[in-house]
């Protein structure tokens, strides 16, 4: 066993801050549209914290992206074939048998093929998607005054929207549970703040180059 | 190839975890300070003292004309006028021009919209049914007694009920002076005209004090600014005048022809908007918030900076029931009054509804108001719009804007399906319904002496009238709040044709989203349990 | 001037034939001005208006001519010829008169 820097210091902060803010946009969010009668921020508060948030949440990713490509960690999200099956048999079946995990994590190759889906899917679906329509739910006067369009696309981008943010509130309860079925029920989150993990051994890789 | 681990590094995490709280209580403080910023002085009482340095200012002082001198005979107000024209020569021919003189406006050029014509409301209904005597008691002008009145006798134009500064001018019966009026006096002092002018005939729209608009009446004179943020003298203090600024005697208002937009669109050569647009002076993004200064594409300022009507403490009417008038007791009219001593029943006008502080209803508006004439086939349906809002979601020109709905029966010819003018105002024996109350002679009467065709026929029917808020202005701190609105039973239930966020919220899409969360959070429960149980992991 | 007001005299002597009697409309003028300042709903004097009282009993009331139960005469708050004047508009529209005043 080693210790390992397994996520970089910008990356740890990339993904509290986003956490940070997409769950005060679920909030904020919610209140708005009036879900459950939550009244956390005040609706006019609510607002402009949501739409704040929204501008600091596109920065970051902005920064993200350039850190992803130009540290080249954008290649651990290509998604494989490869153990797929054994990932889903794992969590299916032989996590409750006290199997191994199925695939060994490594410094080039944090992520197991099903978190490569999921988070590809994040990244590239349901953010985009959120962005998206957010965006075009605040500038709808601004298109419907320029372009004529029908109150229905009003209609429309909202529940898209709505129904994005409520697979984002099914997302987090997903990951924050699978973060617990690693070695211990808090190693995975200690390595999301600290950044270190102990990795096992492993032959084929230099973890410094 | 091994390496020697390296230690964690706390001061590091913690710098992180700082910087981490620190975006935590960054984002709400400076969200905070953008909407708490102080607001711009609001220049209370600029108007006042603008007013003051109008006075200052004048270069007339019309008490040393010597035509101005008098005496004029008690009463004799065409005396004056002529007196006033050997200078302003021009004067009562601009008024002439205006509606204030001729009480009738062309519309899609069509005439008859007017009070001198056919245009009829549901309050005291229409003058041209042998009323005109006692209506006219409003007009600009002197002796227009019935449709015989010469519109074009100069010396009958009324400047005085404009321009007096007194407060001892008033009219009688045909529009002529009282003849206590003390003529010289008033001729000598006169000046531009305050709300006390405007407000002589326009805080009395409908026959009293408060009656018809809801959002004039005569406490806007002594008006706190809680009141009238504008018009209060704690307030701006301003007059009427200076948002319906005028033009050769042009005072800029709605004249029941009303362009789109009314508000905004320029009425004189030099304004870039109208003075009646609250733009003009506001801008059209006065809020610091960037989505609040939106609203203004859909949404009038009146709907929110005018939390409710009739905010003084006189109550407006809000139902008049002729229906029910011409009961009297031994014979004589009578009247009941509620605990605050409003009428709740004359015999001249029926049941009758007062209220304060009336939450307005909401409608798309584009400034156009479709009234009806006498001589209009009202339309099938019930109960009968008299003014209908023209304006949608989709129509460029049209904003949610505040109104008073005034509801009435009044009497109809139920055979041509026409409203009618019943004679009302007359001494017993002449057939007029406040002296002889029988409703089918005083129609008959009216509607022979309007020269129009009747039936024979009368019957009540249920109309409503749309009044469009736009006085009586609150200070912001009483502006709505976005969930007076943005809420599934808030003000704009009603108002259809787009979705409003927080009102339109789709069940099914909130059931769909609800079914994945709890999928999920089952899901995940059921996967901990069967770890738990199996005690590993 | 004082030939306008013998005319006006003379004017008014043919057409209003008892001219003792005042003027309703001036009456109506000065009640406004010198009553309804204190007489109106809420104010120290009370709400008093035409039909306030019959025909008969505002003319028992300018026949006294006290004001105030009694406390000051009419005439020393208000003009003779407009007290006159004043009386005449009430009586004509007291709540037992042909026309009774009840709008405004």
């Amino acid at each position: 066993m080693r210790r390992v820097v397994l996520y970089e210091r910008f990356e740890r902060f990339w993904h509290w801050a986003q956490a940070l803010i997409i769950i005060t946009m679920m909030l904020t969010g919610f209140e708005i549209r009036g879900i459950l009668g939550l009244h956390l921020f005040g609706f006019q508060r609510a607002v402009t914290v949501h739409n704040a948030l929204a501008v600091a949440l596109v920065t970051l990713i902005v920064f993200a992206i350039f850190w992803h490509v130009t540290t080249g960690e954008w290649r651990q999200y290509i998604p494989t074939r490869k153990f797929l099956r054994e990932m889903v048999a794992f969590y299916l079946t032989g996590i409750f048998k006290g199997a191994s995990h199925p695939v060994k994590k490594h410094r080039m190759a944090k992520l197991n093929p099903l978190q490569r889906l999921a988070y590809l899917g994040f990244k590239v679906l349901i953010i985009p998607v959120q962005i998206t329509t957010g965006a075009l739910y605040y500038f709808y006067p601004n298109l419907q005054h320029a372009f004529g369009w029908s109150p229905s696309a009003l209609w429309f981008i909202a529940v898209v929207h709505v129904l994005g943010a409520f697979g984002l509130v099914a997302f987090l309860i997903g990951h924050v549970y699978l973060t617990t079925t690693g070695h211990t029920p808090l190693t995975n989150i200690k390595a999301m703040i600290t950044g270190w993990e102990d990795l096992p051994d492993d032959e084929y890789f230099d973890e410094n180059p | 190839m091994p390496h020697p681990p390296r230690k964690p590094s706390p001061p590091r995490m913690r710098r992180i975890l700082q910087f981490l709280v620190g975006l935590l209580v960054l984002v709400p403080l400076t969200v905070h300070a953008q909407e708490t910023a102080a607001p711009a002085p609001s220049g209370h009482g600029s108007f006042t003292a603008a007013h003051a340095a109008k006075a200052r200012t004048q270069t007339a002082d019309h008490s040393k004309f010597k035509i101005l001198q008098g005496p004029f005979k008690d009463g004799d107000g065409p005396a004056v006028t002529k007196a006033c024209l050997t200078c302003h020569t021009k004067a009562a021919q601009q008024v002439m021009a205006t509606s204030h003189w001729t009480w009738n406006v062309a519309k899609d050029g069509n005439d008859g919209y007017g009070k001198s014509t056919f245009l009829v409301n549901n309050y005291c209904l229409t003058i041209i049914g042998g009323n005109t005597e006692g209506c006219t008691r409003c007009h600009a002008g002197y002796g227009f007694k019935d449709k015989s009145f010469d519109f074009n006798q100069q010396e009958n134009v009324d400047c005085l009920v404009c321009h007096d500064t007194t407060g001892d001018y008033e009219k009688e019966r045909a529009g002529m002076p009282n003849p206590a009026v003390p003529l010289a006096d008033v001729a000598q002092k006169v000046g531009s005209p305050t709300l006390k002018n405007c407000g002589a005939c326009h805080f009395f729209g409908g026959g009293a004090n408060a009656t018809k608009h809801g959002d004039l009446d005569d406490t806007i004179l002594k008006a706190p600014r809680t009141e009238d943020v504008h018009m209060s003298k704690q307030g701006a203090g301003m007059d009427c005048v200076d948002c319906h600024t005028s033009d050769s005697h042009k005072v800029g208002g709605p004249n029941y022809v009303i362009p789109a937009d009314r508000r905004e669109q320029p009425k004189f050569p030099g304004e870039s908007v109208s003075r009646m647009s609250c733009a003009a002076c506001h801008t059209d993004a006065p809020h610091k918030s960037y989505v609040l200064n939106r609203h203004y594409q859909k949404v009038a300022c009146q709907t929110c900076h005018i939390p409710a009507f009739a905010r003084g403490e006189r109550p407006t009417n809000t139902f008049w029931d002729w229906a029910t008038s011409g009961r009297l007791k031994d014979g004589r009219p009578y009247e009941e009054k509620d605990a605050n001593g409003w009428p709740t029943y004359t015999s001249m006008r029926g049941k009758m509804v007062w209220e304060r502080n009336v939450k307005p209803s909401y409608i798309w508006y584009n400034g156009n108001l479709k009234f009806t004439r006498l001589t209009d086939t009202l339309p099938a349906s019930r109960p009968v719009v008299l003014n209908p809002a023209e304006g949608s979601y989709t129509d460029p020109n049209a904003k949610i804007w505040p109104f008073k709905f005034h509801e009435a029966t009044q009497p109809y010819d139920p055979v041509l399906n026409k409203l009618v003018a019943p004679f009302t105002d007359g001494p017993p024996g002449s057939g007029a319904y406040w002296g002889d109350w029988k409703m089918d002679i005083a129609v008959k009467k009216g509607m022979d002496t309007a020269g129009l065709p009747y039936s024979g026929q009368f019957d009540y029917l249920r109309t409503t009238m749309l009044w469009p808020i736009t006085h009586m202005v609150a200070p912001k701190e009483q502006a709505l709040t976005c969930t007076e609105c943005h809420a599934r039973k808030g003000r704009l239930a009603a108002v259809p044709g787009f979705y409003l966020i927080g009102r339109d919220r789709g069940t099914g899409v909130d059931f769909i989203g609800f079914a994945v969360i709890i999928l999920t959070i089952l899901g995940v429960g059921i996967h901990g349990v069967i770890r738990y149980l199996h005690g590993r992991h | 001037m004082r030939n306008t007001l013998k005319f006006l005299a003379v004017l008014t002597a043919i057409t209003v034939p008892l001219l003792a009697e005042g003027s309703d409309t001036k009456g109506k003028y000065f009640f406004k001005k010198s009553c309804k300042s204190c007489h109106v709903a809420g104010a120290a004097g009370k709400e008093i208006t035409p039909l306030s009282k019959t025909q008969a009993q505002w003319k028992a009331y300018f026949a006294a001519g006290k004001h105030n139960k009694g406390a000051e005469k009419l005439d020393t708050l208000v003009k003779p010829d407009q007290v006159k004047d004043i009386q005449t508009f009430l009586t004509a529209h007291a709540s037992d008169s042909p026309q009774p005043m009840t709008c405004g």
